[in-house]
């Protein structure tokens, strides 16, 4: 943008000439509120980074661009806002004054005020009649304290400073090196090459020696391959080559800049190399802006798409046509292609919203007089975009909560022995089509004791009432109507207007919230969301003639019990029937009998029954249905606002036929029978699951040659094969096969343990004759395989209780644990490597 | 309709349940269609028939014979389809046929008769004399309504005895 519009005036904004610039003063406030989001996040981590010249440097850009537009549509008040945070800016970057938490707060109040004057001029094109004079008083205040410590400049104790282009003390120099600015760095793996290393000498001319970087670089080598690059990164053509009042400046900085972040000292030497100029990603070039309702239309419009299909693809299964068969199969691919893709216009990383909490987090730290720092974890994680905007409120509220209420002050932190800034953690993963958020604090925690009180005291709870609930039930209070623990209300919360709202806004949208949280330790907070709502693979069942949709996000798996195993396997308990599935107890729950419409599993002597095992949330349960019938993609579609009180259906769908078919709302249904599955968790897992925190193991139970049943974590098989006895090929001391185009060794495990105990429960049945595949199990050694011959693949099943450990090391079984109710050796795989000379790290090297 | 309305008249959708001749203001309307083979929805009371195919957009209908208490409709009689709009959403309403679009004038507008009782008044809004016989309007944001027996019809529902909490550890 040029600056010269600015000082001469040319208004545009003006006059008839203003409905021609609409246009472009509409894409000038978008662009602007994206950068301003950009600006308060970059100011947070440069106030924690004061060193962070490429991020100031990516700020003062934000900011010329705001300065150098509002000049050419004329707005006056924008621009000096602008011009004098941009003055300031360009002190802080040459490093003549320093970066502190007064400096960072008028920057900071700057970026509010441009964001006030541009929401005002997207309401009614003008500027508002705020005054910016004081803002501006107190910027310029700052620019000129400048010009006292200018000689005294503050980083000159870094390393940088001694180099031949530091840039504190040689401020304006950035001329001299005209044609670099334009290059970018190459990835940082490409450093190493000597080549590079010694176009490098010759183009900087600097005393660096090629050999002493690699050395330096194969030393520090994990500082180096990190993707430092981005910190390399310079302004991009666009930028040094406009006529600048401040030119150059982005260019010079190469060499400093990279140096101040890279560990390295003369790192930034390497960055000059001759390399052809990488040009800059620019947002112009690869995208567009599109409206919103565009796309949702497009995903409405893609929802019918998918249903036609579906009508299609059924029709043809009908007909024998050849033609017709291609030609559905094609429509079949390019709109689940299209659908695919429809979908992903809509997602977005959840950092978009993540974008604003930096600067939450440090306005709320310093108005509460904490310190804490924020963490952000899986920014990238996509959602769907309606379900992101859903989410930043109660997202927000929950960090305010966070800060007002979990983390203390830093006295009293230092107190108990914290360290005394609070850490505030968020993070985002996917997980089984569904979004995770945590927030997790290492404050205070919530005190159950004193919600007790307070639930009392507020009439919410009764004083037997509150005796008889446990510490989580307690917690789970705060999310309550009305409630709140705070004990002085605060301005930032503690109104007890919000963690129910929170609950009620994240439910609506098909999500799910709990919290856990430790006295002293902190308070931690999990979202879950799914995905996207438009559409959904879900699985068809049927139930008294009557199809319903599950989601497959839910599904566990499917059982199919023939009668022998009704009578074996299902118990009742409580007057609940439980099917006993791999050691763990699973409440069964009839469709038809919950929907009212049939009989229940007592009464229904059927020969077989289907059960579809669930999970919703916590708890697994088995709807037992009469047909499961097919996956199928399906568009989700609300049901009538009146049909929600009903909480086990989610929505409705059209299926291939034309007719109406409701979606299961799984933790709806979950909810309506939840106290008797709550109680049954209970009762099968006992006290000693429930204190084991990790999850139970999967094991795969096998027998070995000699019928000896064993058990190994599945975590470290990697597949199970049926080898040959002709592909056998002798090796050293072992058996062996050709396997993936490597050697894998099959270990004779039998062997070796029945030579070191004579615990083998003798010949259950016959051994392997030479003809028969050898069932194998093959393990995963770094890269490359082992296997153990076995008998028979008896089943995976969960480990239950924690595991009897072994106390002799190098004992070929780990140890013992439950598994499917009986008494079973676990196998260390570790150590039967190594009884085979074979160790983890060692095996690969024999390939490599 | 090209006729262009006075203010002391309105249009209206007559239709039949039974004996009866009802109305409905036009402006509620969106489309009358022939019966259509409902999904019926599980746990609600039997005035939902369930859920219709409309274009693609699922669509639920009440019968409104039991919505108003009138006798049940004769299982070889299909219904038709009146689909309303309200502010919740849209709604069919089955009733046994379409017997006309009128336009009507205030002057043949009357009050609620007073012969009705206090659950049939609820849905009524006032009645217009036609030559031979009696159109009674209904209130139709007032029918749509069915929050509340479905609620009721829920509660119903969940009466049945399930396990309390259990205090845990």
């Amino acid at each position: 943008m040029c600056t010269g519009a600015c000082s001469t005036g040319r208004l545009i904004g003006t006059g008839d000439g203003h409905l021609e610039n609409e246009e472009f003063i509409r894409e000038f406030l978008e662009e602007s509120e994206e950068n301003l989001d950009q600006l308060d996040q970059d100011f947070v981590s440069l106030e924690q980074n004061p060193g962070d010249l490429e991020r100031l440097d990516s700020i003062y850009r934000a900011i010329h661009t705001i300065k150098g537009t509002s000049g050419f549509f004329g707005f006056a008040k924008l621009g000096a806002v602008a011009h004098s945070a941009e003055n300031l800016l360009s002190r802080l970057r040459d490093g003549e004054i320093k970066l502190n938490e007064e400096v960072t707060s008028a920057l900071l109040d700057s970026v509010d005020a441009i964001r006030d004057i541009l929401a005002n001029i997207g309401r009614d094109a003008g500027e508002g009649d705020g005054d910016y004079r004081e803002l501006n008083r107190v910027l310029d205040e700052f620019s000129s304290s400048a010009l006292e410590t200018a000689g005294n400049p503050d980083r000159s104790d870094e390393p940088v400073a001694d180099g031949p282009t530091a840039s504190g003390t040689v401020p304006h120099d950035t001329t001299t090196l005209p044609e670099k600015q334009q290059t970018k760095t190459e990835p940082a793996d490409s450093l190493v090459a000597p080549d590079h290393l010694s176009s490098v000498e010759d183009t900087t001319g600097d005393e660096v020696e090629g050999k002493g970087i690699i050395g330096r670089l194969s030393d520090k080598d994990s500082d180096i391959v990190l993707p430092e690059s981005d910190s390399l990164h310079i302004a991009g053509p666009d930028e040094t080559g406009t006529p600048d009042q401040f030119t150059g400046r982005s260019a010079i900085r190469v060499g400093p800049l990279s140096t101040t972040r890279d560990p390295v000292p003369d790192a930034g030497t390497v960055v000059a190399g001759p390399e052809p100029p990488r040009p800059q990603p620019s947002s112009s070039e690869g995208s567009i802006r599109v409206d919103v309702g565009l796309l949702n239309q497009l995903m409405d419009l893609v929802g019918e798409l998918v249903l036609a299909r579906n009508q299609l693809v059924q029709t043809e299964s009908n007909e024998h046509d050849h033609r017709l068969n291609s030609v559905t199969q094609q429509v079949n691919r390019i709109t689940t292609e299209l659908q695919e893709r429809v979908m992903q216009t809509r997602m977005q990383p959840i950092g978009n919203i993540w974008g604003k909490f930096p600067r939450l987090v440090r306005d709320l730290a310093v108005m509460c007089g904490k310190e804490v720092d924020l963490l952000l974890d899986g920014e990238e994680t996509e959602v769907d975009k309606s379900l992101l905007e859903a989410i930043k409120d109660p997202l927000t509220h929950l960090i305010r909560n966070s800060i007002d209420h979990g983390i203390e002050s830093t006295s009293e932190r230092l107190s108990c022995g914290k360290n005394k800034r609070g850490q505030l953690h968020l993070r985002a993963w996917h997980q089984g089509g569904q979004v995770n958020i945590e927030i997790s604090d290492n404050g205070q925690g919530i005190d159950p004791d004193r919600i007790r009180e307070k639930a009392i005291s507020k009439g919410i709870l009764s004083v037997t009432d509150a005796a008889t609930m446990t510490d989580q039930q307690l917690i789970e209070l705060i999310f309550r109507p009305g409630f709140s623990t705070a004990a002085q209300v605060t301005g930032i919360s503690g109104r007890g207007v919000g963690m129910d709202v929170v609950k009620t806004n994240i439910e609506k949208i098909g999500g799910s919230i709990d919290v856990q949280s430790k006295i002293g330790i902190g308070t931690s907070i999990r979202v879950k969301i799914p995905l996207t709502l438009a559409i959904v693979p879900a699985l068809i069942i049927s139930s008294d003639q009557q199809r319903f949709a599950i989601p497959q996000s839910h599904l566990v798996e499917m059982l199919h019990l023939n009668q022998s195993d009704q009578q074996d396997r299902i118990e009742r308990l409580r007057g609940t029937p439980v099917y006993r599935l791999r050691g763990r107890l699973l409440p069964l729950v009839c469709l038809s009998e919950l929907f009212g419409t049939g009989q229940s599993l007592a009464d229904a002597q059927r020969e077989h029954i289907n059960v579809v095992v669930l999970q919703a949330d916590a708890c697994r349960f088995g709807l037992v249905v009469d047909h499961v019938e097919r996956t199928e993609e399906i568009v989700v579609k609300a049901l009538h606002r009146s049909l929600a009180v009903i909480p086990h259906l989610a929505g409705a769908t059209v299926m291939g036929d034309g007719r109406v078919a409701l979606i299961l709302d799984v933790l709806g249904l979950a909810t309506a029978i939840g106290m008797t599955l709550e109680e049954l968790s209970q009762a099968s897992e006992g006290p000693d699951l429930k204190t084991t925190e990790k999850p139970a193991d999967h094991m795969l139970i096998f027998k070995l040659l000699s019928g000896r049943k064993l058990a190994i974590p599945l975590a470290e098989v990697d597949r199970l094969e049926d080898i040959q006895p002709s592909d056998i090929e002798q090796m050293d001391r072992m058996d062996a096969v050709q396997y993936r185009g490597q050697i894998m060794p099959l270990l004779p495990l039998a062997k070796l343990l029945d030579a070191t105990e004579q615990t083998a429960d003798g010949d259950e049945g016959p051994k392997h004759t030479a003809s028969d595949a050898h069932k194998t199990i093959v393990i995963r050694v770094n890269g490359s395989h082992a296997g153990i011959t076995v008998r028979e693949i008896v089943d995976v099943a969960q480990q239950q209780g924690p595991m009897r450990l072994t106390n002799e090391p190098g004992h070929l079984i780990r140890g013992s644990a439950v598994i499917e109710g009986k008494v079973t050796d676990i196998l260390d795989i570790d150590s039967v490597l190594n009884s085979f000379g074979i160790a983890k790290t060692s095996f690969t090297g024999a390939d490599a | 309709m090209t006729s262009i309305l006075s203010h002391s008249q309105r249009q209206v959708c007559a239709f039949t349940l039974g004996e009866h001749l009802f109305g409905i203001d036009i402006q509620f309307i969106q489309e009358v269609f022939r019966f259509q083979e409902c999904t019926p929805i599980p746990l609600t009371p039997s005035l939902v028939t369930g859920l219709l195919n409309l274009r693609g957009k699922i669509v639920m209908a009440v019968d409104l014979r039991q919505r108003l208490g009138l006798a049940a409709r004769p299982v070889d009689k299909l219904p038709t389809n009146i689909v309303v709009r309200m502010e919740e959403g849209i709604l069919s309403f089955l009733v046994d046929e379409l017997f006309d679009i009128m336009t009507l004038g205030n002057e043949q507008f009357e009050e609620v008769p007073d012969t009705l009782s206090e659950s049939e008044r609820r849905f009524v809004t006032g009645c217009y004399k036609l030559e031979k016989r009696l159109l009674i309007m209904l209130d139709a944001p007032q029918i749509a309504d069915i929050s509340l027996a479905l609620r009721d019809a829920i509660a119903e529902t969940n009466a049945h005895p399930t396990a309390t909490t259990l205090p845990v550890d």
